[in-house]
């Protein structure tokens, strides 16, 4: 598979960094910055750029982009006003599909709609994961094939009975960023009988700036993107120990109750950001919990009928 | 060493590109070089404030926002870096000659301490002693502090504009334990304005080098 990757900022550096370091360097073919002042720069007698390339994406591609076949078009934490240039620099680089991220509102592309129309109409799929690393699998193959070893993260685990501690943590898949990678050193020898204690640890690593690799995406209380990232990683490691997730959670809180509201179960299975004292929190952000409710319903292992949900 | 200043301006294009280094690597180049050009360390973090301030403008820009969360976490993470390489260059000043002491902390609910640590550094190398209560700060701890270390000054801290009202609480206590008029009050932060502090009857201090010439001043003022 060849990968073009079009990238601004740390975000996006520190993702193809891990990338590279974990066996992608000879998949990536073309690596390009894309900024708001790429643009500016070409056309510095414009005044109106941004609201002219929206019009007329075609004449604002970069002439400083090469052209570089490729199969797959990563597009990490560009400007959102950059989005629409999207389609025809796919066009130019003749790919199969595009896999645009969104791990900060801000760099969400203001025309998600237009670019999933105007890339379909070129024949070239689109996906945007939001964070990154809930990309578990996809019926496009290209994306499927970097969702074997990029995306939601997979751990095998090995326990130590005897001294109570995690003994072997082996990534099966990263994060995109690599802090599942980081984590999962921190994580050797760390005893795991005091949940709390393992819950905080996973959840501080995965943001730690003193690691080599760190969370980035957005945090604010209203868009939890980090949040949720560390609930994906948390119950990605618990899966792995045979302890229970956030989706075994909530299907026992269902089966308890019989029947039980929406609502009422994340007020449950979320609780207090970071109130990990409390036995019946199981996940941080709400964005986790809605996802695993959708999953669940699409495993067929619950029904939900308005804002009800019972086992199926 | 103290350094000196040179007159050579860097420009901000190259102070952003070393903020924003998520590798870390750029910026403690940076710093080296500057120190092996005899600059002075305050000038050196100047320099990085400009561009801190840059990120942060172009954060907030609601019409263009040109810098992200990421880039906010990574260039945060860089200037603390500068700030470890740096401090051991800074002048030590002999507790004798010490012109005040000043308690400094990021208020409650408030877990961001870059400008604090640079505001804490620039005091204590111009002379004050200054204690660092850190991030956090409960107003019944604000005033202990400067109870306990019979403090000429206390500044507070904030970045987030929802923990700017606790500084009238903490203000309120001092207050309240009978310390107003007794210790001066300065605020900053990037959540901060002069309206705001005017408004709960204290100095504002617009970046590091406004609140030691506040503080100076301050302390002038007594003798």
């Amino acid at each position: 598979m060849r990968i073009c990757v079009i990238y601004s900022g740390p975000l996006g550096e520190q993702m193809i960094n891990n990338m590279a370091m974990k066996g992608y360097g000879d998949q990536i073919v073309n690596v390009f910055e894309l900024k708001p002042e790429t643009i500016e720069e070409e056309h510095p007698s414009e005044t109106d750029i941004w609201s002219k390339i929206w019009e007329n994406p075609e004449e604002y591609v970069p002439k400083s982009l090469p052209i570089v076949e490729c199969d797959l078009l990563l597009v990490l934490g560009i400007h959102s006003k950059l989005g629409d240039l999207i389609p025809p620099i796919a066009e130019k680089l003749r790919v199969k599909a595009v896999l645009y991220p969104i791990d900060d509102r801000a760099t969400a592309p203001e025309a998600r709609k237009s670019i999933e129309e105007d890339l379909e109409e070129k024949g070239i799929h689109v996906e945007f994961p939001e964070p990154f690393c809930i990309l578990e699998k996809s019926e496009n193959e290209f994306i499927n094939e970097f969702a074997k070893k990029f995306g939601r993260p997979k751990f095998e685990i090995k326990l130590d009975e005897e001294k109570k501690v995690l003994k072997e943590v082996k990534v099966v898949r990263d994060t995109p960023c690599g802090s599942a990678s980081c984590v999962s050193k921190k994580l050797v020898n760390f005893p795991y009988n005091d949940k709390e204690a393992l819950i905080r640890k996973i959840y501080d690593e995965h943001h730690n700036e003193g690691n080599e690799n760190y969370c980035l995406a957005e945090m604010d209380p209203n868009y939890p993107l980090m949040q949720e990232a560390g609930d994906l990683l948390k119950d990605a490691i618990f899966e792995a120990c045979g302890f229970p997730t956030t989706k075994t959670v909530i299907l026992d809180r269902i089966r308890e109750t019989g029947e039980i509201e929406v609502k009422k179960l994340e007020e449950i299975v979320v609780g207090k950001p970071g109130d990990w004292k409390n036995p019946d929190k199981a996940c941080d952000a709400d964005r986790t919990f809605y996802l695993y409710l959708d999953e669940l319903v699409k495993e067929g292992k619950i029904v939900r009928v308005d804002d009800k949900l019972r086992l199926a | 060493m103290g350094g000196e200043k040179t007159g050579e301006k860097v420009d901000l294009k190259k102070i952003l590109e070393v903020l924003l280094d998520f590798k870390g690597k750029k910026i403690r180049e940076f710093c080296q070089e500057r120190l092996s050009k005899n600059i002075d360390p305050y000038e050196i973090f100047n320099e990085l404030s400009l561009g801190l301030e840059e990120i942060g403008r172009g954060y907030e820009n609601k019409e263009f926002q040109r810098y992200f969360t990421s880039d906010l976490i990574v260039s945060g993470k860089n200037m603390k870096t500068a700030i470890e390489i740096l401090k051991p260059h800074i002048k030590k000043v002999e507790d004798a000659k010490r012109k005040g002491k000043v308690v400094v902390g990021t208020v409650k609910g408030d877990v961001h301490d870059i400008g604090k640590n640079i505001f804490a550094i620039t005091l204590e190398s111009n002379g004050f002693e200054v204690i660092d209560l850190g991030v956090d700060v409960d107003k019944k701890v604000f005033v202990e502090k400067v109870k306990e270390a019979n403090a000429d000054i206390l500044g507070m801290s904030a970045l987030l504009t929802t923990t700017v009202p606790y500084m009238e609480e903490v203000v309120r206590e001092l207050k309240k334990e009978g310390l107003n008029g007794k210790v001066k009050v300065i605020i900053g932060g990037r959540a901060t304005t002069e309206e705001f502090a005017k408004k709960i009857g204290v100095t504002y201090g617009k970046d590091s080098i406004d609140g030691l010439k506040k503080c100076l001043s301050f302390v002038e003022g007594e003798k």
